[in-house]
């Protein structure tokens, strides 16, 4: 895991830390195809990049360790990334940019809410880019100036699952990692978003199947000690079929066709989002207000010992069973160590015991208000409208 | 940055491998009455994974698009508890449960970990063989279904995904047909009542239980089945195959759905090739990822990574008992759409006419050997895995043999292979996008 992410660029220069995500499949110094070593390691090999970080991760047999060491050890220090690389990736970069967020219904809408609940900071752009001439206009100098940087064994967390002794894991990625210089670079330094002083409303018009309704409220970071009284009202409004956004505005009062409430679980202070498709018949403005009228219940009344003593089953569930899964395993080890440390990750569940109705209620009252929110609503134009 | 005496270019050798072996769910004897029933005694976590499945699927049902809805409202309450009820006992014990109905098959699926199970395996079994079907509840299921339907029908992946179907399949076989919001709307609860009644008559359920203490529970599991299930049903054991449906060769044609406003082109193309059962399966395997299975297929490198046309392209079988169906998808630049499928024929072509080099050889081979490896590691990729077999009617000897064909295969049978499946000529193609 590298600790750079889309936060760490600049306004003017955006999506490049998911452009060099791609170019660093390009190969290396001394491994000129990485894919060419994987697929004879008998490994798969991918890579996602968020506001916060980009993670290659990389799943193999389990005697292939030193070699899996070697080839990433080689492309984090010595990439060989030229002009032809470049241009590929961009013109690839441009077509996912395509596909993902503006050739479907609503697929921009994560481009146009972070736009509209952030200001200055740089969680205003996803991690695509703003717009697509930040990723043509890339040059191979930015790319070269952005790898000296980030790409250095002090800005990475290496997290290694499998039957390996520990002592022999070190040597290995002393040998090969030991050599790489740190860059010495410091954190990235931007501005944080201030409070919201009013509500924020956008309205996008035009040939959608149905209406939809996305609201975001800022809510603490991932590392905050609310963070986990934040994750449980959403858990508390949309996590199961029994939740009580699903079963009372999808199933037993059809306002919408699905709703959810998550977290975006960001490093700096995040978004608490509700989303959602009205359905057939009901407009945005209908749907809207049956939202807030959940909204208004758990700010005024928290979960019941029941509800929460069911957010908590599901959760323990969810991470005993995603212990289950090596590759999971290792991204987390990574992602708790970039956190705080990595074996905050088994006492994960002990954080969401810890908090009371009192408290959900609390942070509910304090955050979902009308003033704080940002919502982005599609109409459907009136020939179009199938809601 | 220092290189130090470090020889970088020198690949370190790998630990020696190991003999690749696997655990495999075994059979649970028991007496005359119950429904086939395997155990996986594996996993370090305290949870089970319980499946049930039928060989029954939406492609035998009597109403267009009643048994996937009936196997979606099996989670909307039974006869002695209404929806919020049951889903808040299965919620409250952190139960996960899944229905789902595939082409040939419908699953029952339960994750829940070990403590909770004596409160979760009840309320499963009593979704399963006592549910209400509210007619309140199935009119917000069809709403929010013709809601999905009408965004997906914006995209040109949904569009181009449907008119491949119509070219390959006769008129007359379940896949060719295409919902319509229409038909959601002509399934009210009595449909649903009689999905259900096909779906539990059906021959061939069975069982798999896994978890580090899968044996353990078993025969508390029995009580349950014999406390829900008809004794018919029970004794109704594994192994009636669905009924066969023909699908002949499909004419190479071409097709195109407008689309004006799309911002690209969605391709999908396909050939009918044998079934997963047949011994050409696992070099057909094989071929389609050479073709496109894999980061470094052909299609990939030349698409992707040599033109830039698209983000992905990827070439995959879909199985089905009496058929495989190899299918080619991208969503591509506009205007690129001639250009991609003539490449793509002409990766097609050349499989046919010059055999793997030796080195590319080598590599597929360690990714596919690398990924049954991944496949079989852990509890629930190895229940998976069995899933993906007993629904065939095969089992592990099924592995070994597909091991024996990755050793085996040169480069001159892939290239023998592909002049006989591959012909670019015989590919169904269907595009929808922007007129050019």
């Amino acid at each position: 895991m590298v600790r750079v992410g889309s936060r760490d660029e600049s306004p003017d220069q955006t999506g490049f830390a998911h452009l060099f995500e791609h170019l660093m499949f390009s190969g290396s110094k001394h491994v000129p195809s990485y894919d060419q070593v994987a697929q004879n390691m008998g490994a798969e090999n991918n890579a996602f990049t968020s506001n916060d970080l980009t993670n290659y991760y990389l799943t193999f047999p389990a005697p292939q360790l030193e070699v899996a060491l070697w080839l990433e050890s080689d492309r984090m220090g010595f990439p060989l990334i030229d002009q032809k690389a470049l241009d590929t990736q961009k013109q690839v970069v441009v077509e996912e940019f395509k596909e993902r967020y503006l050739n479907q219904p609503y697929g921009d809408a994560w481009l146009e809410l972070r736009a509209l609940a952030y200001q200055v900071h740089p969680y205003r752009w996803a991690t695509i880019g703003k717009e697509i001439s930040h990723i043509e206009q890339a040059t191979l100098d930015q790319v070269h100036e952005f790898r000296q940087r980030f790409y250095a064994p002090d800005q990475m967390i290496l997290g290694i699952n499998g039957p390996y002794e520990i002592q022999k894991v070190e040597e290995w990625v002393t040998r090969w990692f030991g050599d790489l210089e740190p860059s010495g670079t410091q954190r990235s330094t931007y501005a944080m978003e201030p409070p919201p002083t009013g509500i924020r409303r956008q309205e996008k018009h035009g040939a959608f199947p149905a209406p939809a309704l996305y609201m975001a409220f800022p809510m603490p970071g991932r590392a905050s000690e609310d963070y986990h009284a934040c994750d449980l009202i959403t858990d508390v409004l949309s996590r199961g079929q029994s939740s009580r956004l699903f079963r009372g505005l999808v199933m037993e009062r059809p306002m919408f066709s699905d709703l959810n409430a998550y977290v975006t679980g960001d490093m700096d202070p995040g978004l608490l989002v509700v989303s959602g498709h009205c359905a057939q018949g009901v407009s945005v403005d209908e749907a809207e207000n049956a939202v807030w009228d959940e909204l208004y219940k758990i700010s005024n009344q928290g979960p019941s010992h029941d509800e929460l003593t069911k957010s908590i089953n599901q959760i323990e569930a969810s991470l005993v069973m995603g212990r289950t899964n090596g590759l999971n395993v290792a991204l987390n080890l990574c992602y708790f160590e970039y956190l705080s440390q990595a074996e905050d990750l088994d006492r994960e569940i002990d954080c969401y015991r810890k908090v009371t109705s009192e408290r959900i209620q609390a942070m509910a009252a304090q955050l979902l208000k009308p003033e704080r929110a940002a919502i982005l609503r599609y109409i459907p134009n009136e020939q179009d409208n199938h809601g | 940055m220092g290189e130090s005496t470090l020889q970088r270019s020198k690949r370190p050798i790998p630990e020696e491998n190991t003999p690749l072996t696997w655990g495999w769910p075994q059979p649970w004897i028991h007496s005359e009455g119950y429904p086939k029933i395997v155990v996986l005694n594996q996993g370090n976590e305290p949870f089970l994974r319980i499946d049930i499945q039928w060989n029954h699927g939406f492609w035998f049902e009597q109403n267009f698009l009643s048994t996937r809805l009936m196997t979606r409202m099996l989670s909307e309450g039974t006869r002695q508890r209404s929806a919020a009820e049951w889903t808040t006992a299965v919620d409250h014990w952190g139960g996960q449960i899944r229905f789902s109905s595939e082409a040939e098959h419908t699953t029952a699926s339960l994750m829940v970990l070990d403590r909770f199970l004596p409160q979760v395996w009840p309320l499963f079994l009593e979704a399963i063989t006592e549910p209400a079907f509210h007619q309140d509840e199935l009119n917000s299921i069809i709403q929010s279904k013709i809601q999905h339907w009408h965004i997906e029908s914006k995209k040109v992946s949904f569009l181009a995904g449907r008119q491949l179907r119509q070219m390959v399949y006769p008129f007359h076989h379940p896949e060719a047909r295409l919902s319509t919001p229409e038909n959601y709307e002509a399934i009210f609860r009595d449909h649903l009542l009689e999905a259900h009644h096909q779906l539990l008559s059906s021959k061939g359920m069975s069982l798999s239980v896994c978890g580090p203490k899968a044996d353990v529970v078993v025969p508390d599991l029995m009580d349950g089945l014999q406390r829900f299930f008809p004794h018919a049903v029970l004794e109704s054991k594994s192994g009636s195959s669905p009924e066969q449906l023909v699908v002949p060769n499909p004419s190479p044609s071409e097709a195109f759905v407008p689309k004006a406003d799309a911002l690209q082109v969605s391709l999908r193309a396909a050939l009918v090739w044998p079934p997963k059962t047949d011994p050409l399966y696992h070099r057909l395997k094989i071929l389609v990822t050479v073709l496109g299975g894999y980061f470094g297929s052909r299609l990939m490198q030349n698409l992707r990574e040599d033109l830039g046309l698209t983000y992905g392209v990827g070439a995959r079988l879909h199985s089905y008992q009496n058929h495989s169906l190899m299918t080619i998808q991208s969503e591509l630049m506009v205007g690129s759409e001639t250009l991609a499928l003539e490449q793509i024929r002409f990766e097609m072509d050349r499989l046919g006419r010059e055999p793997l080099s030796v080195p590319e050889w080598g590599r597929v081979r360690s990714y596919l050997r690398g990924q049954l490896m991944a496949g079989l590691d852990g509890s629930l990729a190895l229940i998976d895995r069995y899933w993906d077999l007993e629904s065939y009617g095969l089992g592990e000897d099924y592995l070994r043999e597909y091991l024996r064909n990755l050793d085996e295969t040169s480069p001159a049978d892939l290239m023998e292979l592909a002049s006989q499946f591959l012909q670019p000529e015989h590919l169904v193609v269907a595009t929808a996008g922007p007129s050019a």
